[in-house]
């Protein structure tokens, strides 16, 4: 009976993991999803499989030479850069990575999400600003209480102090129902809750948010927000919005993917 | 023998049967066939599959990214939509990038990078409707839980995919032999 509830655990673990995602923007006028793994930096190119974080040479655009190959962890997910750091989320940690002036990024911290004793398989996007990472993490894992198996869910969002990327200092966690893909854009932080919508914080910068507004019971997966125009991509559908106006948002368009 | 001896033997052969058929069906030197899907491959390293066609639906989204006019939509394993928005009030799509296997991309310049499940390929999309692959680096995604290794919304038997035969890009119902993969 044990054996046979171990094995049902595990594969419900095995196929649960949903995603992760690490947010911020580039220089360049791109908007990019939370679940990218392919990042492009100045010459450089910075790809992550499963394991390993891999970094090209792109002086010749058409022919990307690598030149660097990094074990990072397991279960990577997401791959984000801002200000010449990289955040890589996996179901279970935060890295974060800095790059040289020669492009070979250094390790600069591992920030484990889980807390000694609990296993979680988590699915986190990370996404960064200059001094705040934030993470969205979709975690169901089984913990005992009361000398009895029970499935805990932890749906939430969380902001990591990151002024020192050796040090991430987690300063805040504010529950949602079931976050994936985020975005920032100066003091708005957008993320994705799932088919409960879209929720929207004002951020302080110093890893503090206050929820201020919602967009409700839209289908949601990932999103992105630049210039007063917020994308939000789900399976079936995009959905664009105005957010000159935080307080009054409108939709500007909506477009079947089917 | 009385009636209830009788029913009791034939209860018995019957389990036993059962049992023997239950037993020698798990056995691996035993064969049959059974309708089920099977995987349809193609080569990592047959780059003319990599084209821009015609829109389609989608099927799968993945990751995306958004650089004006355009917006990019990964479909998982088979490519990347692309949409005209220009104006985001009026957005369409225009058309869809075939990369079997892609599910990871990134756009700078005139060149995409994106997978195809085993290489990292660069591919020339300076004009979106003509993108042609330019060089690979090969061999920096091996198998893993999401290289599209099981159908998707099936319960049943399939044939298990083989990393070796190539990237499977679709699945198509035939007669299986001995179909050893099954999702419950």
């Amino acid at each position: 009976m044990k054996q046979v509830f171990g094995l049902l655990m595990f594969s419900l673990l095995l196929f649960s993991c949903g995603k992760s995602s690490v947010l911020g923007t580039s220089d360049d006028g791109e908007i990019v999803g939370k679940y990218k793994t392919l990042v492009a930096v100045d010459n450089f190119l910075y790809a992550v499989n499963h394991t390993e974080l891999v970094t090209f040479d792109m002086t010749d655009k058409e022919n990307p030479v690598e030149i660097d190959k990094k074990d990072v962890g397991v279960d990577i997910e997401n791959l984000y850069h801002v200000d010449r750091a990289l955040f890589i989320g996996s179901q279970t940690n935060l890295h974060i990575y800095q790059i040289a002036e020669n492009g070979i990024p250094t390790k600069k911290s591992d920030t484990p999400y889980i807390r000694f004793g609990e296993e979680i398989t988590t699915c986190d996007p990370v996404i960064a600003e200059q001094d705040v990472a934030y993470v969205t993490l979709t975690s169901s894992f089984w913990n005992r209480v009361n000398g009895c198996p029970t499935l805990v869910t932890i749906n939430e969002l969380r902001a990591y102090d990151v002024q020192d990327l050796e040090n991430p200092q987690l300063k805040g966690v504010y529950q949602l129902s079931n976050p994936m893909g985020l975005s920032i854009d100066g003091d708005y932080l957008f993320v994705s809750d799932g088919d409960a919508g879209v929720a929207i914080f004002e951020v302080d910068h110093e890893g503090f948010a206050t929820l201020i507004n919602e967009i409700p019971n839209v289908p949601t997966y990932d999103l992105s927000a630049q210039n007063n125009k917020l994308l939000v991509v789900s399976e079936d559908e995009i959905r664009q919005y105005d957010y000159s106006d935080i307080n009054d948002i409108k939709l500007f368009s909506s477009l079947s993917l089917r | 023998m009385n009636r209830l001896n009788r029913l009791s033997r034939l209860l018995f052969f019957c389990t036993s049967l059962t049992m023997v058929s239950l037993y020698t069906s798990c056995l691996p030197d035993d064969s049959w066939q059974q309708l089920g899907l099977a995987p349809i491959y193609a080569s990592p390293n047959n780059f003319d599959l990599i084209q821009s066609v015609e829109p389609r639906e989608s099927v799968d989204q993945g990751a995306f990214m958004e650089i004006y006019p355009y917006i990019y939509i990964n479909d998982r394993f088979t490519g990347i939509h692309v949409f005209d928005n220009s104006d985001p009030a009026n957005p369409s799509k225009i058309y869809f990038w075939e990369i079997p296997g892609n599910t990871e991309f990134t756009i700078s310049g005139d060149f995409l990078y994106a997978d195809n499940s085993r290489h990292l390929l660069t591919i020339n999309v300076s004009d979106p409707a003509n993108i042609f692959v330019v060089s690979a680096v090969e061999d920096i995604y091996t198998p893993n839980m999401e290289n599209n290794n099981f159908p998707l919304n099936y319960s049943g038997r399939f044939e298990c995919a083989d990393f070796d035969k190539g990237i499977v890009v679709d699945w198509e119902e035939k007669l299986l032999d001995s179909p050893r993969c099954f999702i419950p």
